[in-house]
């Protein structure tokens, strides 16, 4: 997505800092949530608002959604893919491959439907975003340019003042929420002799007819530098290119902003360009206030996807969530579900979100454990930088230990001029999972919740502090994780020595032998089969079984030892005894598969 | 034809040939072509690499062959390295440096020649040498046809060694054939490299090499099949002695002397010894017995039969078993075993030490943790290629779900494809749609989550697998009940109709109560609960539909309350509001009052009278009686309960002496896993029936009812009363350790904590040359082992300092 866009007035964070103190001079009406900007993020917050019953308004200076994509990128083809087939049905796996989507409950209102191009057009956006506001009803007062934000102190209000917002026919709104969505605005200024004969990205021609012949200098070397030079590549005398860094290209880096086949990219003066504000997508300086897509950015600059539709779309989401719990005493959301369920509901998220894959290292899931880890709260694309803070943000307790499950490239993997072909680079045996490569998931277990302390002060290149244990699950190409030896088994010894518990699954049969001679039970048949929803095993299984040897067959064969005195038991064939110390069992069950 | 061999065979010690293995001194002499066949011998076998006399002096073959020269010597065959000068122009001499072979000789007659890549260590050398000199002793099959030829010639004249190695020349390969060197001529070798005939003479872990001993020598009908020894430890020539000289050993000794004094074979061979006690009273079956227990234990022990009678020394009075350990001084053990198994078991407990110190050279890790130890798992990974007859259900997907559901009653199973658990219970459901084929108005449906994940959060369904039922105009139900072919199959059969029934006359209600009014449903539900109440009870009503709604699928549930409902509750003697149930297979109607008319309380009633006084326990229903937290008073029994303890007991529940037990039985016959159980309480195990107290709520105690007192009410009583006053002992406890992780998991973190430090002390040049790195890169593809184990953050730093050669652009200055 491009991003020197030409906003009116939001972007420069100077002017967030500029907010004066105003009295309220009338009764304006009154809104809980403003948002402006109908572009992608906007109109994706408005979506959650709309959802969730709020009171809110979106206002757009333009009259139609999307108007950065009515003029940028200048040669009008987006740069983020739209892979319509990906081999699986999967809708939320798919949209790892869906880089242009909003998110919604409506099938039809997904990007593939509105494009077949991989790399698609920007007119299609701008009927995409049409159509996802029209659609759902968004509510979006177009032709409404604000010109003015104030702040007004008030005790009753939720952030301690309103947001007094003005517009270009002097009509005042009052908000107590203000969701900015307006982009990024300021093209950079460039200040050097002969700076008055350059051209911006913003005004410069599309037409290679007006360079025939000519000699051009392109400044930067991003995507927009690439994309311009492209363009007119056949019909100038030379082409220099001239930047401050070298070329990353986004292979390399596994950013996204970097350069994908040689195309479009915004500067780099990070501190002018992006306002500062916490990683809750709020700002530092005032309360109430947050920023969303592009210009949240600056959370996960150069790292992840936050600056662009296929990731602000998750921490749009993520700040929704916030807002319902300040507001609205909504906790977060969860699905509270038994231990035994806990390796299953790992494997099934790392499988398919794409929450987590896109904005890898900015958005985890979290897992908290209950009293005595026998259920848990599996809470999904938490913003990890918060993660002190998660018991005020999401009204959960984790008071019980927690697990984080993040997504991560390899330590040393990715970095400009890196070569990312290098020999060797993939991992293939589980014992060498924490090197892993490609973006693989990684699971840290906290005994207590991190402190804000702990959070700030991790260890350099750590996304989260020091945990209690951590598990790489190892990287596969096809970011397929369910291979029952590779994936799945070494996760449940992770996860078992985490909890000092056993989490293997066990026939109904088992357990009844366990319940008959142990005084415990594992979980599995304490929450499956001890509440009468044992698993009972098919007749084929059973074959399995007792050829595994993982159960003694208990089947009579009818041969009895003739003994003088005594009336004997049938005899057995050989097999793994079953002890009733849980760890005899398994450990013979493991000497007999050696 | 090899009688010059058979010298050397006689005196071979296998002892020395371990100390073969070391390497030798001997070298290899070298000689010119007219000098190497000058020394050939009429008779003798040689081997010789014919090479180019300018061809290096060393190679790895040289170095290999260096090594078999002593192998080779002490099976009396002779090597040696024919350099190929100018002068002397041999045919064995071959043209290009390349293209030498080795060839063997016996006298100066060829017999084969080899490739040197055939050759390619010592163990193939002496493999391949051996194979081709042997080729009458040793022979080589392809299928299962050959090898019953060979079994069936062989009956009533001489045993059979067959061996299964992956490939030829590999180290089990030159242990099969320096066995064959020497047993030769008194056992038929078959070898084979095809995994196929391993499996089709019924071998498991196919993967390694397997070594079977036929006894057909034995067999004198024609029809009956050699019995097979199968080797069960790794294929060396050591081993393969060991177990040879077990085999010859014979199966049953009979002894009258002092188990200490007594020495056979297998003692020194370092195997035990195991005595089965027998007087002449039952020497018969004693014999019988010993014989069982000797082939059981072939090659594992030596079994003898210790007659009592004509004993001299004392042995403990009730010891049936003396085990005595190959350990010298060690004093011989008396054992009261009175189960094969126990025997067998005893025996391979004891023999593990040793083992184990013997892999410990070999694995130096403990337990696998890669191997996995979910039985689920590993069984549902076992049978993945067995194709369902999933054509019988009906696959959803997020376009037909809704469409699906709507048009007609369905059940649906929720699972995803890589959950072991959802895998094995899609089997159980396949299972049910079978038995439902063409009979069922519901439609049998499944959707896999790990695809339309959507779907199922759609549904509610946020763990797998879950069964849900969709019927018109009703809200989903989820069912409840046991992961399993038959109780999912009365979920469905007893959802054809609605619950509870709406009945309208009193002779209905005497139809319902019979039977006779749902009979093709009453096989599902052994009871059925009728709700009387007056027209009037409204709320109580209205509770009873609740909690007849609540458990459809699991009882079958009525409802009377019409005008003349008096007269039923008269009949049954039941005061408005009450409950009917009818127990079908036991003929008989009982009546309940319902004091509280809260849903939850009448669900609670019927479940709990859904309970019987003295049931068979079972997989299946051990939760219900166990969620009432009293021990469980069992008698096991090989087949049904004798009716007499059965009525002792029923007796014993009326006179109210069982109030704070759970009186059950348990038939072995139909819950053989009720062995395991036994086998935990009960050592020796004393003969069935046998009567268990279970405190499994509170202490674990296990007590048992005296095995030679009858289990009448008298004795009963008597044994409750001591139990209660403290005075019998329990013959166990349960453990209660918890159920910890069963293997340690990786530990990453330490990992990642020692390469970084590791970083931190080691430097890495920060520039190479590009030659350095060129020729560091390929050192790293010689050896991908060194690879593996230099740490890999020094290995990428040395990539990354590579120079990029994919994109070459301009550099500027910063």
């Amino acid at each position: 997505m491009g991003l020197s866009a030409a906003a009116p007035l939001w972007g420069p964070p100077g002017l967030l800092l500029a907010i004066a103190l105003h009295p309220a001079l009338s009764v304006p009406p009154r809104r809980d949530y403003c948002v402006l900007g109908a572009g992608p993020a906007g109109l994706q917050m408005a979506y959650f608002l709309q959802r969730a019953g709020r009171d809110y308004a979106v206002f757009e200076r333009a009259p139609r959604p999307g108007s950065f994509f009515t003029r940028y990128p200048r040669h009008r083809k987006l740069i983020s893919i739209n892979k319509r087939y990906t081999g699986k049905a999967n809708a939320e796996f798919n949209l790892r491959h869906d880089w242009n989507s909003l998110l919604s409950h409506d099938p039809r209102l997904l990007f593939r439907h509105y494009s077949r191009a991989y790399f698609p057009d920007a007119r299609d956006m701008v009927r995409y975003l049409g159509d996802f506001a029209d659609t759902l009803g968004l509510r979006v007062q177009y032709n409404t340019t604000i010109a003015h934000v104030t702040l007004d102190k008030d005790r009753q209000a939720w952030n301690g003042h309103y947001f007094i917002l003005t517009d270009q026919k002097g009509q005042v709104h009052q908000c107590s929420v203000l969701l900015v969505a307006t982009g990024l605005s300021v093209p950079n200024q460039v200040d050097f002799p002969g700076s008055e004969y350059a051209e911006g990205y913003e005004s410069v021609s599309v037409d290679p007819e007006d360079f025939v012949g000519q000699n051009v200098l392109i400044l930067g070397r991003g995507n927009s530098a690439f994309e311009t030079a492209e363009n007119i590549l056949g019909v100038t005398n030379f082409i220099h290119m001239l930047s401050r860094s070298r070329v990353r290209l986004s292979w390399a880096t596994h950013y996204v902003g970097d350069l994908r086949s040689l195309r479009l990219n915004s500067g780099n003066a990070f501190g002018k360009k992006y306002p500062l504000i916490r990683a809750s997508y709020e700002s530092k300086g005032s309360r109430g206030l947050f920023i969303l897509g592009t210009a949240s950015h600056s959370v996960d600059y150069r790292k992840s996807a936050g600056g662009f539709i296929h990731g602000f779309r998750y921490t749009v989401r993520a700040v929704h969530r916030l807002l319902e719990h300040r507001h609205h005493s909504v906790t977060w959301p969860a699905t509270k579900l038994p231990i035994t369920q806990l390796t299953s509901s790992i494997v099934r998220r790392v499988n398919e979100a794409s929450g987590l894959y896109q904005m890898f290292g900015v958005l985890a899931d979290v897992i908290l454990l209950k009293e005595n880890s026998t259920a848990f709260e599996y809470l999904e694309e938490f913003p990890i930088q918060m993660l002190a803070q998660l018991e005020t943000l999401t009204g959960r307790k984790a008071k019980h230990g927690l697990f984080v499950i993040n997504m991560e490239y390899g330590r040393n993997f990715s970095g400009p001029d890196k070569d990312v072909f290098f020999d060797d680079r993939s991992v293939g045996h589980t014992e060498d999972a924490w090197q892993s490569n490609f973006l693989h998931p990684v699971i840290y277990y906290y005994r207590y919740l991190p402190t804000e302390q702990e959070v700030r002060f991790r260890p350099a290149h750590w996304p989260l502090p020091r945990p209690t244990a951590i598990h790489h699950i190892v990287e596969d190409f096809l970011t397929d994780w369910t291979a029952p030896i590779g994936h799945i088994l070494p996760l449940r010894r992770f996860l078992e020595n985490c909890l000092d518990t056993d989490l293997r699954s066990f026939y109904a049969e088992s357990c009844f032998l366990f319940t008959l001679t142990c005084q415990k039970l594992p979980p599995f048949c304490q929450q499956g089969y001890l509440r009468m929803q044992g698993l009972v095993s098919t007749e084929s299984l059973r074959q399995h079984r007792v050829e595994s040897r993982l159960l003694r067959d208990y089947a009579p064969t009818g041969r009895r030892l003739e003994d003088s005195s005594q009336q004997l038991g049938d005899q057995e064939p050989l097999g793994s005894p079953l002890a009733p110390g849980p760890l005899a069992q398994s450990v013979d069950s493991n000497k007999e598969e050696l | 034809m090899f009688s010059g061999f058979n010298v050397f065979r006689v005196g071979i010690s296998f002892v020395i040939m371990c100390i073969f293995y070391m390497p030798t001194v001997n070298s290899l002499p070298e000689l010119s072509p007219q000098k190497y066949f000058s020394t050939l011998q009429p008779g003798k076998a040689s081997l010789a690499y014919f090479c180019q006399a300018d061809s290096p002096r060393t190679s790895v073959f040289l170095e290999e062959l260096n090594e078999a020269v002593r192998p080779l010597q002490d099976y009396g065959i002779s090597v040696a390295k024919v350099n190929c000068v100018k002068e002397e122009i041999s045919r064995y001499c071959g043209k290009e440096k390349d293209l030498m072979k080795a060839y063997l000789f016996k006298g100066n007659i060829l017999l084969r020649e080899f490739p040197t890549d055939t050759l390619f260590d010592v163990n193939a050398i002496v493999a391949h040498v051996l194979f081709a000199l042997l080729f009458n002793e040793v022979k080589y099959i392809t299928n299962l046809e050959d090898l019953q030829n060979i079994e069936n010639a062989l009956k009533g004249k001489a045993n059979i060694i067959f061996s299964y190695v992956r490939a030829i020349g590999i180290p089990e390969h030159r242990a099969v054939m320096e066995a064959a060197f020497v047993y030769g001529t008194t056992y038929q070798f078959v070898l084979t490299t095809e995994i196929a005939l391993l499996e089709s003479i019924g071998s498991e872990d196919v993967e390694y090499a397997h070594l079977y001993f036929f006894h057909c020598k034995l067999v004198l009908d024609l029809t009956q099949q050699c019995r097979r020894t199968l080797m069960e430890q790794p294929l060396t020539t050591l081993n393969i002695h060991l177990f040879i000289k077990t085999m010859k050993a014979s199966l049953l000794t009979e002894v009258a002397e002092d188990p200490q004094q007594v020495s056979t074979v297998h003692l020194q061979l370092g195997l035990p010894l195991v005595f089965i006690v027998s007087q002449q009273a039952t020497y018969e079956a004693d014999r019988r017995t010993a014989e069982w227990v000797a082939w059981r234990l072939l090659g594992k022990a030596g079994v003898l039969l210790l007659l009592r009678d004509s004993l001299e020394v004392n042995i403990p009075q009730d010891a049936n078993v003396v085990f005595k350990r190959a350990e010298e001084g060690v004093p011989v053990e008396f054992l009261v075993l009175h189960d094969v198994d126990l025997i067998i078991s005893h025996v391979e407990n004891n023999m593990h030490i040793e083992e184990i110190q013997e892999d410990e050279d070999n694995d130096m890790e403990g337990p696998d943790i890669d191997v996995q130890d979910d039985e689920v798992a590993e069984t549902v990974f076992r049978d993945r290629k067995r194709k369902l007859p999933l054509e019988l259900t009906v696959e959803l997907t997020e376009e037909t779900f809704n469409a699906t559901v709507m048009a007609s009653d369905s059940i649906v199973l929720f699972y995803a494809g890589w959950q072991a658990v959802s895998m094995a219970f899609l089997q159980s459901y396949i299972d049910v749609a079978v038995k439902l084929k063409g009979t069922s108005t519901m439609l049998l449906t499944r959707i896999n989550c790990a695809d339309w994940s959507d779907v199922c959060t759609k549904q509610n369904v946020t763990e797998f697998p879950i069964v849900k039922m969709y019927k018109k105009g009703e809200n989903p139900v989820s069912y409840a009940g046991m992961l399993g072919t038959e109780d999912l199959l009365k979920f469905i059969q007893l959802n054809r109709i609605s619950y509870p029934v709406n009945i309208i006359s009193i002779q209905e209600a005497e139809e319902y109560l019979s039977g006779e009014l749902y009979k093709d449903l009453i096989s599902y539900s052994s009871v059925s609960v009728l709700g009387l109440f007056s027209p009037t009870m409204k709320t109580a009503k209205e509770d009873f539909s609740e909690a007849g709604n609540y458990l459809k699928g699991y009882v079958i549930t009525g409802i009377y309350s019409e005008e003349d409902v008096l007269l039923l509750s008269t009949k049954y003697a039941a005061s408005l509001p009450a409950l009917l149930l009818a127990r079908h297979t036991e003929g008989k109607i009982e009546s309940v009052p319902l004091a509280s008319t809260h849903a939850q309380d009448i669900v609670q009633i019927i479940t709990d009278a859904l309970l019987e006084m003295f049931p068979e326990i079972t997989v299946e229903n051990l939760p219900s009686y166990f969620r009432l937290q009293k021990p469980l008073l069992i008698l096991f029994s090989d087949g049904t309960v004798n009716p007499q303890y059965k009525k002792a007991i029923l007796t014993l529940v009326k006179q109210k002496y069982l109030d704070s037990f759970t009186p059950c039985w348990l038939n072995l016959k139909n819950t053989p896993v009720g062995r395991g159980i036994l086998r935990a309480y009960f050592d020796p195990l004393p003969p069935l029936p046998l009567l268990v107290l279970v405190n499994l709520h509170s202490g674990g105690q296990v007590f048992a009812f005296p095995s030679d007192q009858a289990i009448i009410e008298e004795n009963l009583v008597l044994w409750l009363k001591k139990l209660e006053a403290g005075l019998e002992n329990h013959i166990t406890i349960l453990p209660a350790q918890e159920w910890k992780p069963p293997l340690p998991a990786y530990d990453f973190l330490s990992m990642i904590d020692a390469a970084t430090s590791h970083r931190g002390t080691r430097k890495v040049p920060k520039c190479m040359k590009e030659t350095d790195v060129q020729e560091n890169d390929k050192e790293q593809h010689e050896d991908k082992s060194a690879v593996r184990k230099e740490p890999i953050e020094t290995l990428r730093i040395k990539h990354w300092n590579r120079k990029s050669d994919g994109i070459t652009l301009e550099e500027d200055s910063e």
